[in-house]
């Protein structure tokens, strides 16, 4: 019996062993490509922001980030809140219309943005809401407004949220819509019998039931906003305040301040953080 | 409230859904509406839910006309056979989501809320913070019903309510549905597939087939006094022969729990293809080969065999195998005039 015993342990350890390396094999490629494409040159940028350009330990990187740019860190998360909100919001109502009547042109439309690049978006945004843009030309057309009193919505906070949520809808009611589909009929028929509008449906039954992919695709897409730089550069205010890449590509190309523009990186990184946390927590989850 | 359907059809592509129906559903009673899958139950009912328009015909609710009103305006409450309680809601938002939306004052709902689960005897205490899924499927099930009655409707519609459940808790809510809809006096309609359960529960019992009514009436009759051949075959154990009678070729319908077996040494005479039924004092009867019994309880089950056709005798007598001779009272032999034929019989 103790030969018996002893050799069971044996292969049991082996197999555990087996088992062990074939487990770290499955997740080898996804941790090769995380360590190697995120960790390592956050690794780097966090290092470099701590340090002078003589390779000096310094807090003075961030000291100087703060105070330049401060108001711009306020500015790039209120426009990406803001511009999350009405994409949600949008995405939502439009995925629960489509839930309930199947429209494949509206959807289409909706999904183009998916495969139009940021810089093509940007170069489009400014083209169709320029001070003499495509949209107050089209307005001036109809003889009801003077073409020079239409404001230019292109070079203000306002193009900035239009381009950024253009361009992240399509992405967004792709997501939504998969977790709105993915809802038996049968919850929404029951709202219905009780009383509930097409409104309703959507606010009451589809959005709460959805709400760990709502919260996924706001995630991604509030990441997507803070590291968007062709946007900003293409229709950034002018005279106000910037999004932060702008300020970063500043940094970078014209002061050349890698010190600067590695804790530009950092703080855009932890203002990222904490949604990416969530995004962690509800992936591990589900 | 008089529920009544006029000439209701609906198409769904090429297949018909549901095809010139006419019924009326007796004023609080319960209405069964059985038939085997597709036969078009199941469309008639979301029709009168109104979660689907109808392509023609006409339906009234008591003196209003329904026909193109949204589910919402109908007064006609679903319950569903998934249950379909909304996961994300308490049982009480559950129950109470309804009453919300009619703008109802907060007191009046806690109390119509706790009034229609106390009636389906689920407990009250926890309801605002324990949430659907975790009751057990009878009970979930009863909560649905909640939901349904709480909104006073003028009809309460049914689809297949017991089939998530296990036998045992359906035999049991098949009396509590029953009893329910008996104590808030409502107009019900009930749909499934399981004839006992259409018996058992309803006032009227409809057999639906490819989208029409075959038979309406009340359950003795629909089970007794089966107008057409599906009917007739639907309901209970039931078999079909294609016997002679009087040298006619017919098709003889008859049920297990109704055949009389009577030891007969004389082994049948073949005189023709099809076995021939006699006439005597009342009873039809026919000579058959009698298998070895299953014991299913209450009797014995016999699969017995009458020139290559089977069917089962059940009986409470304990049979040796051998050759009987099998008789079915005339009142309970169901009678229809033979689809097939002496070609088609050759052919095969």
């Amino acid at each position: 019996m103790p030969n018996l015993n002893t050799a069971a342990t044996a292969k049991g350890a082996s197999s555990s062993v087996i088992r062990f390396l074939a487990g770290v094999l499955m997740i080898a490629p996804a941790t090769l490509v995380v360590i190697g494409l995120f960790l390592y040159p956050f690794a780097g940028s966090l290092i470099g922001s701590f340090r002078t350009e003589a390779g000096k330990w310094t807090f003075t990187n961030y000291a100087y980030v703060i105070e330049t740019y401060y108001m711009d860190l306020l500015f790039t998360i209120f426009i990406c809140l803001i511009s999350l909100v009405l994409v949600l919001a949008l995405a939502s109502l439009l995925a629960g219309w489509l839930r309930l009547k199947a429209d494949p042109f509206v959807e289409f439309l909706f999904k183009i943005p998916l495969f139009v690049p940021f810089v093509v978006v940007g170069h489009a945004m400014r083209v169709f809401l320029a001070p003499h843009g495509t949209l107050n030309s089209l307005l001036a057309a109809t003889g009801l407004f003077n073409p020079d009193s239409l404001p230019g919505v292109a070079f203000s906070t306002l193009g900035l949220i239009a381009a950024l949520v253009w361009k992240n809808i399509g992405l967004t009611l792709l997501l939504v819509m998969g977790a709105f589909r993915g809802i038996n009929s049968s919850y929404l028929e029951a709202a219905r019998n009780s009383g509930a509008g097409g409104f309703r449906l959507i606010k009451d039954m589809m959005i709460p039931m959805s709400w760990g992919t709502i919260s996924v695709a706001g995630i991604l897409t509030f990441t997507s906003m803070i590291g968007n730089f062709s946007i900003p550069a293409m229709l950034g205010d002018a005279g106000g305040s910037q999004m932060l890449m702008i300020d970063l590509y500043y940094e970078l190309i014209y002061r050349q301040d890698t010190g600067a523009a590695n804790a530009l990186g950092v703080i855009s990184y932890l203002a990222s953080l904490g949604a990416a946390i969530y995004y962690v927590k509800k992936v591990a989850k589900s | 409230m008089e529920i009544c359907l006029d000439q209701v059809s609906k198409q769904y592509g090429s297949s018909r859904g549901i095809d010139n129906i006419t019924l009326s559903l007796p004023q609080g009673g319960l209405t069964a509406i059985v038939g085997p899958s597709g036969c078009g139950k199941t469309t008639l009912l979301r029709a009168l839910a109104g979660f689907h328009d109808i392509d023609s015909g006409t339906m009234r609710f008591g003196d209003r006309d329904v026909t193109r009103a949204p589910s919402r305006d109908r007064g006609a409450t679903m319950v569903f056979q998934n249950y379909a309680l909304w996961p994300h809601m308490s049982v009480f938002d559950n129950v109470a989501y309804g009453l919300k939306l009619r703008k109802m004052s907060r007191t009046m709902i806690e109390q119509k809320v706790h009034d229609v689960l106390t009636r389906v005897e689920i407990p009250t205490h926890d309801i605002k913070t324990r949430k659907p899924q975790q009751y057990s499927g009878g009970q979930q099930q009863r909560i649905a019903l909640a939901r349904a009655l709480v909104l006073e409707p003028n009809l309460l519609l049914m689809d297949e309510p017991l089939s998530n459940l296990d036998a045992k808790v359906r035999s049991r809510l098949r009396v509590e549905i029953r009893a329910i809809q008996q104590s808030f006096g409502i107009t019900a309609l009930y749909v499934t597939h399981d004839q006992e359960e259409a018996l058992s529960m309803a006032d009227f019992v409809v057999i639906m087939k490819d989208g029409r009514i075959e038979q309406a009436g009340k359950p003795q009759e629909v089970y007794y006094k089966p107008q057409t051949l599906f009917a007739a075959q639907f309901m209970g154990e039931s078999h079909t022969l294609n016997v002679l009678r009087d040298g006619k070729p017919m098709q003889l319908v008859l049920r297990s729990e109704n055949i009389r077996l009577q030891p007969d040494q004389i082994a049948a005479q073949l005189f023709s293809e099809y076995p021939a039924v006699a006439y005597k004092d009342g009873w039809y009867s026919f000579h058959a080969e009698i298998g070895a019994p299953l014991f299913i309880g209450s009797t014995y089950r016999y699969m017995a065999a009458v020139q290559g056709q089977t069917f089962f005798v059940d009986a409470e007598e304990l049979y040796p195998p051998g050759t009987y001779l099998a008789a079915v009272p005339a009142e309970r032999a169901y009678w229809f005039e033979a689809v097939f034929s002496q070609t088609s019989k050759d052919n095969t």
